[in-house]
């Protein structure tokens, strides 16, 4: 038996989409560089498709791509885009996704990822996950985890927990202990400035209509 | 079986030096053959605290370097026949320690000691990392306020992530010592409690050595604070040493004590 030299296997990847506000290059730059400050871990060579909805047929789109690029995001395909950026598409080797809506959670599909982290996060460590995140242990003061998912911490949270950090607005934070330096998610934060007073229990962290809610369990 | 034990910290000035020398006398004490390798190279103060300083001819680095072997830079302890010390260099920088070198030398002393303690120097940079890459046991040195305790916390991350057994998959084994303890201090709110400690590096506790002037005087004397059977902190050390090696030790010193004559004058 020799195996075919190619084979095709069916699957799916979720795939962040990069949507703009505006198509002023030099603003989206800001942008991205300001994300890209905010969870380095995720800009390291994140496959996206680009929404060019708010974009013009004639916009330079391999610059956006190098720019893209520059920060760490890999296009590999786009989204809403009409028959005129056709050309662009091919000579670019982009993919067409068609017109699609942006926001479809595909987690509701499909099961998460879930990236299990035995033992504790010390400061000056950082982990991510692409998808869910479980943390067996404490994070230190110093330490940042980060996930495009929910965050589950059995320990105590003393660091920074960024969840659905690709804009996954339904994701919670949960830990057994509170005592963090910053939550936030989907880009929504808070800062804990001043230490609370000891043994704040177990919390959950949620965001509704773009306030982050601290429940105590 | 030779055991690597790393004595670390992060923080500058907690007591690593006056632990390395403590730690190792007392090892000695019990019969076990031990050398204390100084690798805060460029400072070189483990020589004084084991009150060897004039004896130094070839160092650590020399050795390192192939530039003289082992038998010409061991110094013996003053005291014990069992205790052996491999000073640092005052002339080199950090960046002459190399990992194939100090694997080298570390092998050359696994067949002739039973334990090999690692003096590290402060940070955590290139002279730390050498310090704890080859260590299988850490004893963590940390002093009763929160940026200790943070430095701490930092260098039990890169000994869990960047020693060999973590690069290897497995785990270096922690220790924490509690040192320059003033129980006074504490319970007037201007130091964390043990317990504080204990909870934020969840790290099980070895020993608490109390703030204590026979460190003083011990150092300067350039004889080891455990030969000091006297003193609360000797005492101290030789109870951490004795719970490292497996005894079951009550943990002492955590309670403020009737303030002795000096602590009046110095203020304690
Ligand atoms: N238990 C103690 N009580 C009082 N003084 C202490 C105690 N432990 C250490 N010291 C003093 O603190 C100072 C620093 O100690 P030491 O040199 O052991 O620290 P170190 O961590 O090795 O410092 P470095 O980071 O510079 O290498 C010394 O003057 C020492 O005498
Ligand atoms: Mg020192």
């Amino acid at each position: 038996m020799t195996a075919a030299a190619v084979s095709l296997k069916a699957g799916s990847v979720a795939l962040t989409t990069l949507s703009f506000s505006q198509r002023d290059l030099t603003a989206i730059e800001a942008e991205l560089a300001r994300k890209q400050q905010e969870a380095p871990a995720l800009f390291c060579r994140l496959p996206c498709a680009l929404d060019l909805e708010p974009l013009q047929p004639g916009d330079d789109l391999a610059s956006l791509v190098e720019l893209c690029q520059s920060y760490g995001v890999l296009p590999i395909a786009v989204r809403n885009a009409g028959p005129d950026w056709q050309p662009q598409l091919q000579a670019l080797g982009l993919a067409d996704l068609g017109r699609q809506p942006a926001k479809t959670s595909h987690h509701q599909t499909k099961a998460r990822q879930v990236k299990i982290h035995r033992g504790n996060i010390r400061s000056g460590q950082q982990v991510f996950s692409d998808g869910d995140l479980i943390v067996l242990g404490m994070v230190s003061a110093g330490a940042e985890i980060l996930a495009a998912g929910d965050i589950h911490v059995y320990g105590t949270l003393r660091g920074r927990a960024l969840a659905g950090v690709k804009g996954e607005q339904n994701a919670v934070i949960g830990c057994q202990q509170f005592d963090a330096e910053l939550v936030a998610i989907a880009g929504q934060y808070r800062l804990f400035d001043e230490a609370p007073k000891q043994a704040e229990g177990a919390v959950v962290v949620t965001l509704d209509a773009g306030n982050l809610n601290i429940t105590h369990v | 079986m030779a055991k690597v034990i790393v004595i670390t910290s992060g923080k500058g000035g907690v007591g690593k030096t006056t632990t390395s020398a403590a730690v190792a006398t007392a090892l000695a004490l019990r019969g076990h053959r031990t050398v204390v390798i100084d690798f805060d190279v460029g400072l070189r103060n483990l020589d004084l605290v084991m009150g060897c300083e004039r004896r130094v001819v070839y160092d650590f680095v020399n050795v390192v370097q192939q530039e003289a072997n082992l038998k010409q830079a061991l110094i013996k302890d003053k005291k014990l026949d069992n205790l052996f010390i491999l000073p640092a260099s005052q002339t080199r920088d950090k960046d002459a320690l190399t990992i194939d070198g100090v694997e080298r030398v570390l092998n050359e002393l696994k067949e002739t000691f039973d334990y090999i303690v690692c003096d590290s120097p402060a940070g955590i940079e290139h002279g730390a990392h050498m310090a704890l890459y080859f260590a299988e046991e850490a004893i963590v040195v940390t002093n009763p306020e929160v940026s200790s305790v943070r430095d701490s916390d930092r260098i039990i991350g890169i000994l869990q992530s960047k020693s060999r057994i973590a690069e290897q998959g497995g785990t270096v084994k922690e220790h924490l010592l509690l040192t320059r303890y003033n129980p006074e201090r504490v319970a007037r709110g201007e130091m964390l409690s043990v317990t504080d400690v204990e909870e934020i590096l969840a790290v099980p506790l070895l020993g608490v050595i109390p703030e204590s002037e026979a460190v003083l005087k011990a150092s300067n004397q350039g004889v080891p604070v455990v030969h000091d059977s006297d003193s609360d902190a000797g005492q101290a050390y030789e109870d951490a040493v004795a719970r490292y090696l497996g005894e079951d030790r009550p943990h002492r010193f955590l309670e403020r004590q009737k303030k002795g004559f000096l602590q009046r004058v110095f203020g304690g």
